[in-house]
C-alpha cells in the first residue's frame, strides 16, 4: 500500500496528464448504445483528476521554488554527427508558477463536465474530444520540455475546433476556423523560437555523461571556452537548460554572444518578441483579440467555461515560463510596452464590453479586459504585480467560468442572449439573481472575492515598478476598474431588476430558477471565489516562494543579459 | 539448275506467298500464303546447299518443313476456332486488337 | 493579557454578530424570526461595543491577510482607540435604532429578510471601516460598504429609478475609490505598508527639507505627498458626497427612509470624515487647503440646493451634503475634533430627521391606501399641519431640526460653532492680519449656517405647520406605531447640547475633547489667535444667523404652498436642479462615455476585426489566384502534354486495324526499311 502510494505520487504528473486520455480512449472503444454512460465517465475521469490535482496541490511544497514532482524520461534521441545529439525528454514538473494552473484546470475541467451533461448530440465524439482536451490542457501546464509542450499546445486546438465547429452556434463554422488560424499563427511563431533554441541549447547533464565530466558548471565552462566536440554536444528542449545563459553553445543564434539580428535588434529580442505574440494570441492582447468573441459566443457553454477559464491562462502562463523565463532581458527591455498594451487590453476590452448587446460577447470583452491586469502585474517585475497576475490568472478562471455558466443558463432556457430581450429577472429566479449578483461583483473586483486580491496585487506592483511603469500610467489602469463596474452594473440593472418580462421566454409561466445541476456547478465556484477573496493566502502561499525566485532571476539575469546584448 | 535461277524461283513463290497473306480475305489461302512463303526459303536453302557437301541447308530445309506441318496444324485448329467464334473464315472480322 | 484575549473575544463579537445575523436572516425562510435574529444580532454587537470602552488602548490586533514575497505583508489589524470605540459604539447603536425602526417601517414588505439581512451586512462592514488598523482593510470594508449601500438603495428593484440611482451611487463612488486605490498603491510604493500605525510613526518623525519630505529611509517630494495625499482624499470625497461627486447622495433616497437615515445620513456617508481623520498625519498644508476648499463648496452647493426642493428627503439629502462638507471643511482647517464632533452630533440629528420624516411618508402612505386618493407621499406640498396628528414625531423632527439648524443648548450648536470658529482662526493665521481671501472659508460657513436654518425651518413649517394639504380632508394622517417613534424620539433626545457639554457656547469643551486626540500632524500648528473671545463673538453670530434663517423661513413659509419646480425664479430653478451638476455631468461624461464606448466596440468590429477579416478574404483571393494558375498553368502543361500523346495515339491507332493481314503488310514494309538501312549504311560501309 505505501508502495503503490509512493509511485502514485511520484508519477502523480503522468497520471494527472494521462488519465483522461485513457478515459477517452475508453468513451471510443465502448459501443454507441452506451453513450447514455459517457457523460458520467468524463465526469468521473475529470472528479479523478480533480481529486489528483488537489492531493498534488497538498503535497506542493511551497516554501521550495524549484520544479517538483519533477520527472524525465528520454523520449526521441537521435544522433545527428556533427549537429551533436538531438535530445527530446518526456520530462515534467511543477513549480509555484504553474500550481495554481493544474489545480485551475482541474477545478474547469470537472464544472465544464457537469455543465456537459446536457449535450445530447454525437455524445461520443463530444466527450472523446473533451477528454482529449482535459489531457493536453493539463499537459501544456505540466512539460518542462518545450517540444513536449509544443505538442500539448498543439493537439489542444484539434479538440477545441471540433468542439467549436460542430458543437457550436450558428456562425460556428467562420468562428472555430478563425480560432483554429489565428492560433496556429501564433504557434508557428513560437516554433520558430523552438527551432531557434535548439539550434543553441545543449543538456549539459547529459553531455557532461558523453564526454565523461560529471559536474555541471565544468561541462559549462567546457562548453563556454568550446572545448566539446560538436558530435559530442546533446542538444535539448529542455526549458531548465534553456533558462541558462552558461547552455548556450556559443556564437549560436539565441546565445548572448551571438551575431545574429535582424534590424538594430538582438537575435533575443526577436526571439522574445515572437514567443510573446504567439502566446499573446492566446491571452488573449489587444488587438490580437478579435477570435475570442466569436470562439466564446459560438461555442456550446462548457467549452466557453473551459475557453475562458484555462485556454487563455496558457497564453498568461507562457510569459511566465517562456517569454520571461528564457529571455529576461526582453522583459526588462520591453516591459514598458507590455504594461502599455496591458492597460490598453484593460481599457480598450472595457469600452468593448460595454457596447455589447449579446451577453455573452459582453463576458468575451470583459475577459479581454481583465487579461489586462495580467499583463499589467507581470510587466511590472515586482512580486506583487507577478502575484496579482497569477492570481488574476486563476480568479479570472473561476469567475469567467461561472459567467458563461450564467450566459448558459439564460440560454438553455430561451436559445437567445441578447441583453434587451430580459428584464427583472430577480422577480422570477430570485436564486439565479442571486448567483449571477455575486459573480458579476466578483468579477468587478468586490473585496472579499479573489478578483479584488488579483486586481489590489496588480495594482500594487504597477505602483510599485518605477523602473518600469509609470505612475500615469499606473494611474490609468485604475479607471479599468470603473468601467468594469459599469458595464456589470448596467447588466445587472437591465436584466435582473426592473419589471420581469422575456421576450423569447416560450414555457409555461415564469422562467424556471436554477436546477440542482445548475447549483452544482454554481456553488463550488462561489465557495472558491468567495474562499480565496476572504484567505487567498491558501493559494498564494505555495506561489510565492517562486514568485520571489522568478522575480529576482529576470532582474538579475536581465540585467546581465541585457549588457552583454545591448553590445550588439 | 543453277542457283542463280533458283534463287528467281524461290523470289517468285515468295512473293506470290506474300502476295495472297496480304490480299485473301479467306484465311485458309493465307494460311496456304504462309506455306508458300515458307517454301520459298527452303527453296533457297537447298539452293544454298548445293555446294554444301554436309548439307545443312537440305537438313535445315527438312527442319523447316516438320515444323511448318506442326504450325500449320496448329494454324487450322486456330482458325477452327475462329470461325466456331466468329462464324467467318474472313480475319477482318477477327479485329479485336483494333486499336 | 487574558484582558486583552477578551478584548479579542469582544471585538470578534462585535464585528461577527450583525454579519451572522446577516446571513442566518437570509437563509430563514421566517419573517418573525428574521426580525428578532437581526435586532438580537446588532443589540449583541452594541452591548460588545460598550463593553470594549473598558479595553486598554494598545490592545491592537493584527494578522497577516496575505504574504508577498518573503517576509513583506498585507496585514489586516484592529484599532483599538477611542475614535474607534466611539464610532464603533455610535455605529452599533444608531444602527439598533435603524433596526428596531424598520420593524415597524417595513412590515408589509414582502422582502423583509432581505432587506434586514443587507442592514445587518451593512453594519458588519461599516464596523470593519471604524475598527481597521491598516488602510487595505479601510478599503475593503470600504467597497463592501458602497456594494450593501448599492444594494439598499436598489431594494425595490422592480422600480426603474431605485435601479438606476443604486448604479450611479455605486458608479459615483468607485470614481473616488480609484483615487483612494491609487493613494494606497502609491502609499505602498513608497513606503512599503499600508499599516495606519507604522505610517503614523514614519510620520511623526517627517522633516522638511526644502521640497523635500524625509520620511524614515524614503525621501519623498513634497508634491508627490501632496498627490498622494489628494488621491486618499477621492476616497472621501466619493463615500462622503463632497463636491464634485456629491451627486449620487440625492438619488440615493430612493432607498427605503430608514436606510437613508442609517447609510446616507448618519454612517456609510461620515464615513469619509473618519477616513480622513485617520489618514489626517499624511495631509501637508498645501493638501489640507484643497480639502477646506472643497469641504466649503460641498457646503454651501448642499445648502443651495436643499432651499427649493419639495420631496421631504431629498432637503435632507442636500442638507447631509451641506454638513458632510462642513465636517471636511473643518479637517481641511485643521480642527479635527471639531470635524468628528459635527460627525457624531450629524449623526444623531441627521438620523433623527430621516426617521422622522419616514414616519411623515409611512403615514402619508397610510393615508393614501385609506383615502384611495393617490398622491406623492414624499412631496411636502401636500403636508402641512402634520403637528397635531403627530406629536411625538413633530417633537422628535423640531428638536433635531432646531440642532441642525445650529441653535444655542443643542448639540449641532456646539460642533458647528467649534468648526466655524476654528475656521476663522485658520484664516486669520493664514493672512496674518486683517482679512484675506482665507476669510472666504469660514465666511462660507456663516452663510451656510444662515441657509441651513432656512431651508430647514421651510421644511418644518411646510410639514408640520400650516393647514393641512391634502386633497380630502375627512381622512387624517396619523401617528405611526411604537416601533417607530420611539427610536426617532431617542435619537433626537440625543441631539441636545447638556449631553456633551456642560457649557452650552463652547463645543470644545466637551468631554469627547479629552477622549479624542488628534493625531500629530505635518501641519505646524501655531494658532496664536484667542479662541475664548472668538468662541463668543462666533456663538452670537451664528446664533443670530440661525434666528435670522428661522425667522425668514416662517415668514414665507407658513401656511403656503411652496411653487412647482416648473413656476420657479431661474435661480430658484437653478437649487431645484441642484445646479445643473446632473444636467452637466451627463453631457460631458456620460453621454462622451457611452459614445466611447460605442465608437470603439464599432472601431474593433471594422477596423480591428475587419483587418482580421480582410487578412482572411486576402489569403481567399490569394489561393484562388494560386488555384487557378496552378489548374490553367501548371495543370495545362500537363494536360496538354496528354493531349499531344494523345493526338498522336489517334494516328497510330490507324495501324492497329485489328487486322492480321494489315500487320503483316507492316511487318514486310519494316523489314523492307530495315534491309534499305542495312544496305544503304551498313553494307556499303562493309564493302567500302
Amino acid at each position: 500500500m505505501g508502495i503503490s502510494i509512493y509511485c502514485m505520487e511520484s508519477n502523480l504528473l503522468t497520471i494527472l496528464i494521462f488519465l483522461p486520455l485513457a478515459f477517452a480512449v475508453l468513451v471510443l472503444l465502448l459501443p454507441e448504445k452506451m453513450s447514455g454512460s459517457f457523460r458520467g465517465l468524463t465526469l468521473s475521469a475529470t472528479g479523478l483528476q480533480l481529486a489528483l490535482a488537489i492531493w498534488l496541490f497538498v503535497k506542493f511544497d511551497g516554501a521550495q521554488s524549484g520544479y517538483q514532482f519533477w520527472q524525465k524520461v528520454d523520449w526521441i534521441t537521435l544522433d545527428l554527427r556533427s549537429l551533436g545529439l538531438l535530445s527530446i525528454d518526456y520530462q515534467v514538473g511543477v513549480d509555484g508558477l504553474s500550481i495554481l494552473m493544474v489545480l485551475l484546470t482541474a477545478i474547469v475541467m470537472f464544472i465544464g463536465a457537469i455543465s456537459s451533461w446536457n449535450i445530447t448530440e454525437k455524445r461520443k465524439g463530444y466527450f472523446a474530444l473533451y477528454l482529449l482536451l482535459s489531457s493536453n490542457v493539463m499537459g501544456c501546464f505540466i512539460a518542462l520540455d518545450f517540444f513536449l509542450f509544443y505538442l500539448f499546445f498543439e493537439f489542444m486546438l484539434l479538440p477545441m475546433y471540433f468542439l467549436i465547429g460542430l458543437w457550436g452556434g450558428k456562425r460556428r463554422a467562420y468562428a472555430s476556423i478563425k480560432f483554429f488560424l489565428y492560433t496556429l499563427v501564433g504557434s508557428l511563431l513560437i516554433l520558430a523560437v523552438i527551432i531557434g533554441l535548439y539550434l543553441s541549447v545543449i543538456d549539459p547533464m547529459e553531455t557532461g555523461d558523453r564526454i565523461g565530466v560529471a559536474d555541471i558548471s565544468q561541462v559549462q565552462q567546457m562548453l563556454q571556452t568550446g572545448q566539446i566536440d560538436d558530435e559530442a554536444l546533446v542538444r535539448t528542449f529542455s526549458i531548465p537548460a534553456m533558462s541558462d545563459s552558461q547552455n548556450y553553445i556559443p556564437g549560436s543564434l539565441l546565445s548572448l554572444a551571438s551575431d545574429a539580428g535582424y534590424g538594430t535588434s538582438h537575435a533575443r529580442y526577436w526571439a522574445f518578441l515572437l514567443i510573446f505574440i504567439g502566446f499573446a494570441v492566446k491571452l488573449p492582447i489587444v488587438p490580437l483579440h478579435t477570435w475570442l468573441p466569436d470562439a466564446h459566443v459560438e461555442a456550446p457553454t462548457p467549452i466557453s467555461v473551459v475557453l475562458a477559464g484555462i485556454l487563455l491562462k496558457i497564453g498568461g502562463y507562457g510569459f511566465f515560463r517562456f517569454a520571461y523565463g528564457i529571455f529576461p532581458e526582453g522583459g526588462i527591455y520591453f516591459g514598458y510596452w507590455i504594461a502599455v498594451l496591458g492597460v490598453l487590453a484593460i481599457i480598450y476590452g472595457g469600452l468593448n464590453a460595454m457596447a455589447q448587446k449579446d451577453l455573452k460577447r459582453l463576458i468575451a470583452y470583459s475577459s479581454v479586459s481583465h487579461m489586462g491586469f495580467v499583463l499589467l502585474g507581470l510587466a511590472s517585475l515586482t512580486e506583487e504585480g507577478a502575484l496579482g497576475a497569477i492570481m488574476m490568472m486563476f480568479s479570472h478562471g473561476l469567475t469567467s467560468a461561472a459567467s458563461f455558466l450564467i450566459a448558459g443558463v439564460i440560454y438553455d432556457r430561451t436559445k437567445d442572449r441578447l441583453i434587451e430581450n430580459y428584464s427583472g429577472m430577480a422577480s422570477a429566479m430570485p436564486y439565479f439573481t442571486f448567483v449571477s449578483v455575486v459573480i458579476f461583483f466578483a468579477s468587478l473586483g468586490l473585496p472579499g472575492f479573489s478578483g479584488f486580491v488579483a486586481e489590489l496585487l496588480a495594482f500594487l506592483g504597477a505602483f510599485s515598478s518605477d523602473e518600469i511603469i509609470p505612475t500615469w500610467l499606473a494611474i490609468l489602469s485604475l479607471t479599468g476598474l470603473l468601467i468594469t463596474a459599469a458595464y456589470y452594473l448596467w447588466v445587472i440593472q437591465r436584466m435582473y431588476f426592473g419589471e420581469y418580462w422575456v421576450r423569447s421566454w416560450k414555457g409555461q409561466g415564469a422562467m424556471p430558477d436554477l436546477s440542482k445541476r445548475e447549483w452544482l456547478m454554481f456553488a463550488p465556484l462561489m465557495i472558491l471565489i468567495f474562499l480565496f477573496g476572504i484567505m487567498p493566502n491558501l493559494v498564494l502561499d505555495p506561489v510565492n516562494a517562486s514568485v520571489t525566485t522568478f522575480v529576482q532571476t529576470v532582474w538579475e539575469n536581465g540585467s546581465q543579459y541585457l549588457d552583454n546584448v545591448t553590445g550588439w | 539448275m543453277s542457283t542463280e535461277q533458283l534463287l528467281i524461283l524461290a523470289a517468285f513463290v515468295f512473293c506470290s506467298g506474300l502476295f495472297i497473306a496480304l490480299t485473301k480475305k479467306n484465311s485458309i489461302f493465307i494460311l496456304i500464303g504462309i506455306e508458300l512463303m515458307l517454301n520459298a526459303s527452303n527453296i533457297n536453302f537447298v539452293a544454298f546447299s548445293q555446294d554444301d557437301p554436309t548439307l545443312q541447308g537440305q537438313m535445315a530445309a527438312i527442319f523447316v518443313m516438320v515444323i511448318a506441318a506442326a504450325e500449320t496444324a496448329v494454324a487450322l485448329a486456330i482458325l477452327f476456332k475462329i470461325y466456331r467464334h466468329y462464324q467467318s473464315s474472313d480475319l477482318k472480322d477477327a479485329n479485336e486488337l483494333k486499336g | 493579557m487574558e484582558a486583552a484575549q477578551n478584548h479579542s473575544t469582544l471585538l470578534i463579537i462585535l464585528l461577527l454578530a450583525p454579519l451572522a445575523s446577516a446571513v442566518l436572516t437570509l437563509l430563514l425562510r421566517n419573517r418573525k424570526g428574521a426580525l428578532w435574529l437581526s435586532v438580537g444580532g446588532v443589540i449583541i454587537s452594541f452591548v460588545s461595543a460598550v463593553l470594549l470602552f473598558n479595553s486598554p488602548e494598545s490592545s491592537a490586533i493584527h494578522f497577516t491577510w496575505l504574504s508577498i514575497g518573503e517576509g513583506r505583508t498585507l496585514t489586516f489589524g484592529f484599532s483599538f482607540d477611542w475614535l474607534s470605540r466611539i464610532i464603533a459604539a455610535l455605529v452599533t447603536f444608531v444602527s439598533l435604532l435603524v433596526h428596531v425602526y424598520s420593524v415597524g417601517y417595513m412590515r408589509h414588505d414582502t422582502g423583509i429578510n432581505r432587506y434586514f439581512a443587507f442592514l445587518g451586512l451593512f453594519t458588519f462592514s461599516m464596523l470593519g471601516i471604524v475598527l481597521s488598523q491598516s488602510l487595505l482593510m479601510v478599503f475593503f470594508f470600504w467597497e463592501l460598504v458602497g456594494f450593501t449601500s448599492y444594494l439598499l438603495i436598489g431594494f425595490w428593484y422592480q422600480k426603474a429609478s431605485a435601479n438606476q440611482a443604486a448604479k450611479k451611487a455605486f458608479i459615483v463612488n468607485r470614481i473616488g475609490d480609484l483615487g483612494f486605490l491609487a493613494g494606497i498603491a502609491l502609499l505602498w510604493g513608497w513606503l512599503g505598508t499600508m499599516n495606519l500605525d507604522e505610517l503614523q510613526s514614519i510620520f511623526a518623525v517627517a522633516q522638511y527639507d526644502n521640497g523635500y519630505w524625509l520620511l524614515g529611509i524614503t525621501e519623498l517630494s513634497n508634491l508627490a505627498l501632496i498627490g498622494t495625499a489628494l488621491a486618499l482624499f477621492c476616497g472621501v470625497i466619493g463615500k462622503s458626497a463632497q463636491f464634485p461627486l456629491q451627486v449620487w447622495l440625492p438619488d440615493a433616497m430612493e432607498g427605503p427612509t430608514p436606510v437613508s437615515a442609517l447609510i446616507h445620513a448618519a454612517t456609510m456617508v461620515a464615513a469619509g470624515v473618519f477616513l480622513l481623520a485617520r489618514i489626517f498625519f499624511i495631509f501637508p498644508v498645501e493638501a489640507l487647503t484643497v480639502v477646506a476648499i472643497i469641504g466649503a463648496i460641498t457646503a454651501l452647493i448642499g445648502a443651495i440646493a436643499a432651499l427649493t426642493q419639495t420631496d421631504i428627503k431629498k432637503v435632507l439629502a442636500f442638507s447631509t451634503i451641506s454638513q458632510l462638507g462642513y465636517m471636511v471643511l473643518a479637517m481641511g482647517v485643521g480642527a479635527w475634533f471639531a470635524a468628528l464632533f459635527h460627525m457624531i452630533t450629524h449623526a444623531f440629528f441627521k438620523a433623527a430627521l430621516f426617521l422622522s420624516s419616514g414616519s411623515v411618508i409611512h403615514s402619508m402612505h397610510e393615508w393614501e391606501e385609506k383615502s384611495g386618493q393617490h398622491i406623492d407621499p414624499q412631496d411636502m406640498r401636500y403636508m402641512g399641519g402634520l403637528r397635531k396628528q403627530m406629536p411625538v414625531t413633530f417633537y422628535s423632527y423640531l428638536i433635531a431640526m432646531l440642532s441642525l439648524a445650529g441653535l444655542p443648548f443643542f448639540s449641532g450648536f456646539l460642533s458647528k460653532d467649534a468648526i466655524i470658529v476654528e475656521a476663522w482662526a485658520w484664516a486669520s493665521n493664514l493672512s496674518g492680519a486683517g482679512i484675506s481671501v482665507f476669510h472666504l472659508i469660514p465666511i462660507i460657513a456663516l452663510l451656510t449656517a444662515f441657509l441651513t436654518a432656512f431651508y430647514m425651518g421651510r421644511q418644518l413649517f411646510l410639514v408640520f405647520f400650516g393647514k393641512r394639504r391634502l386633497p380630502i380632508s375627512e381622512v387624517k394622517p396619523i401617528e405611526v406605531e411604537g416601533w417607530m417613534k420611539w427610536p426617532t424620539a431617542i435619537l433626537s433626545l440625543l441631539s441636545l447640547g447638556f449631553f456633551y457639554s456642560l457649557n452650552p457656547l463652547d463645543g470644545e469643551a466637551t468631554w469627547l475633547n479629552d477622549l479624542l486626540k488628534a493625531p500629530a500632524s505635518l501641519v505646524s500648528s501655531t494658532t496664536t489667535m484667542d479662541t475664548h473671545s472668538l468662541h463668543l463673538i462666533m456663538a452670537a453670530v451664528t446664533v443670530f444667523l440661525a434666528v435670522a434663517g428661522i425667522a425668514v423661513a416662517y415668514k414665507k413659509y407658513t401656511d403656503k404652498t411652496p411653487t412647482a419646480a416648473d413656476q420657479l425664479s431661474p435661480i430658484g430653478k437653478f437649487s431645484y436642479h441642484q445646479l445643473y451638476f446632473n444636467r452637466a455631468y451627463h453631457s460631458a461624461f456620460v453621454q462622451p462615455f457611452t459614445k466611447l464606448s460605442s465608437f470603439i466596440a464599432r472601431f474593433d468590429h471594422a477596423i480591428i476585426d475587419g483587418l482580421v477579416n480582410l487578412l482572411g478574404v486576402m489569403g481567399v483571393v490569394l489561393s484562388q489566384l494560386l488555384g487557378w494558375i496552378d489548374r490553367y498553368i501548371v495543370d495545362g502543361i500537363v494536360n496538354s502534354s496528354a493531349w499531344l500523346s494523345g493526338r498522336f495515339g489517334q494516328v497510330t491507332r490507324g495501324i492497329q486495324g485489328g487486322n492480321a493481314q494489315s500487320y503483316l503488310l507492316w511487318g514486310v514494309v519494316g523489314i523492307l526499311l530495315m534491309m534499305v538501312w542495312v544496305f544503304q549504311f551498313i553494307a556499303w560501309k562493309v564493302t567500302f
